[in-house]
């Protein structure tokens, strides 16, 4: 049995996660409305998941599939995630930028067509060998693609233009996990 | 500062050499609560002088005074953000341990609310356990705040959602700005500004 922590990547009913060959009982994870670019904790056997859990963002670990908690019977989880961490946290960064231009009340209006948004981007682009230099570039080009006000894409341009490049410490952070309850180490993968 | 063995001998250094406000410090930056605004009560205080007293400093205030004090043992704010959650939660039991070791019969009062409306209001629940000895004026202020803070979550209508995208991400950053202006601001927790809350429109 081995555990990994890695993204998931999905849309349309095609889901799989980065860097682990599809197991058989993929499909079972359709139910859980998972995203693209979520984080989760994945344990296999037998080119089968065991045991599913969901990453918060504050870290906490909730076991969604497998009827047995087998982070309990581990003793090291490999990190995944670490591949592609830099273009998940240097994608998120401007996401939070254009995002943090919108007011609450537009946060709801804008809600389906901005998650698809983001969906997209991490989908087409978190398993790729992107350049972190070139994310705000790209996230431009797409910008102009979407169909939503252009009052609203001129407030995203004007934001994602003004802003800054993410440091190196902010790019390299890692997922937060709290696997406190458990005896279990992390294992990050080196390539 | 490198490796988690380091912090820990610091953290036992720190409670051998009774360095509380330290130890406090490094917990509230471990917790993610680096501009709460804190202070230590004493029995013999006068709890309404010090409750007024402590609301007296900005956001920008309690994060540089925590600075200070951990550049005191030689750490770094950058240096605990960056830390996995992981490695930052192995440490809070023991500085919990140590903080109510030293405190004694003392109280150490944390108002999380203040710049985060998704912690939970403490310092309500305390003013309320001490209604006696303080102001009415001082516990409707907090019974307001308490009040803006529910009508503002309920307001920004968060489903519960096990992993938040960045867009609700976001939006939840969104919400803790608007709360900051308004009850982030000092001025407001200034006994000759109390009536101000009745004008404030979330």
């Amino acid at each position: 049995m081995n555990a990994f922590i890695t993204f998931v990547r999905y849309i349309n009913n095609n889901l799989h996660m980065l860097g682990i060959k599809n197991p058989v009982n993929i499909n079972d994870l359709q139910k859980y409305n998972l995203i693209s670019g979520q984080p989760v904790l994945c344990v296999l056997s037998n080119n089968q998941i065991q045991s599913l859990y969901i990453i918060s963002r504050n870290g906490n670990v909730f076991q969604v599939y497998g009827e047995e908690d087998n982070l309990f019977s581990l003793d090291f989880l490999t990190d995944m995630s670490s591949i592609n961490v830099k273009k998940y946290n240097g994608i998120g960064y401007y996401l939070q930028i254009i995002f943090s231009t919108l007011s609450i009340k537009e946060f709801e209006i804008f809600r389906n067509k901005l998650e698809e948004f983001e969906n997209d981007i991490f989908y087409n682009h978190l398993h790729t060998d992107l350049e972190i230099t070139k994310i705000k570039s790209i996230l431009i080009k797409e910008i102009y693609t979407l169909d939503i006000e252009l009052s609203l894409k001129r407030r995203f341009l004007t934001a994602l233009k003004n802003s800054r490049l993410p440091t190196k410490k902010m790019l390299r952070r890692k997922i937060d996990i709290d696997l406190s309850n458990y005896l279990i180490n992390i294992n990050t993968f080196i390539s | 500062m490198n490796t988690i063995t380091d912090l820990k001998s610091l953290i036992y250094l720190c409670y051998q050499e009774n360095k509380l406000e330290e130890l406090i410090s490094l917990f509230l930056c471990l917790s993610d609560a680096q501009d709460s605004p804190w202070t230590i009560i004493n029995p013999e205080e006068n709890l309404q002088e010090k409750l007024e007293y402590f609301q007296s400093f900005s956001q920008n205030d309690y994060k540089f005074i925590n600075e200070k004090i951990l550049r005191r043992i030689k750490v770094s704010l950058v240096e605990i953000y960056l830390m996995p959650k992981n490695k930052k939660l192995s440490f809070i039991s023991y500085l919990e341990e140590y903080i109510n070791e030293l405190l004694g019969n003392r109280v150490l009062l944390v108002d999380y609310v203040r710049f985060n409306p998704y912690k939970e209001d403490l310092l309500f629940y305390f003013i309320l356990s001490k209604r006696d000895f303080l102001n009415k004026s001082l516990i409707n202020l907090y019974g307001a705040r308490s009040k803006d803070l529910k009508k503002l979550l309920d307001h920004a209508k968060f489903e519960k959602n096990l992993y938040e995208s960045f867009y609700i991400f976001s939006k939840r950053l969104k919400v803790i700005d608007y709360w900051k202006n308004i009850w982030g601001d000092q001025k407001l927790y200034d006994s000759k500004n109390y009536g101000i809350v009745d004008h404030l429109v979330l």
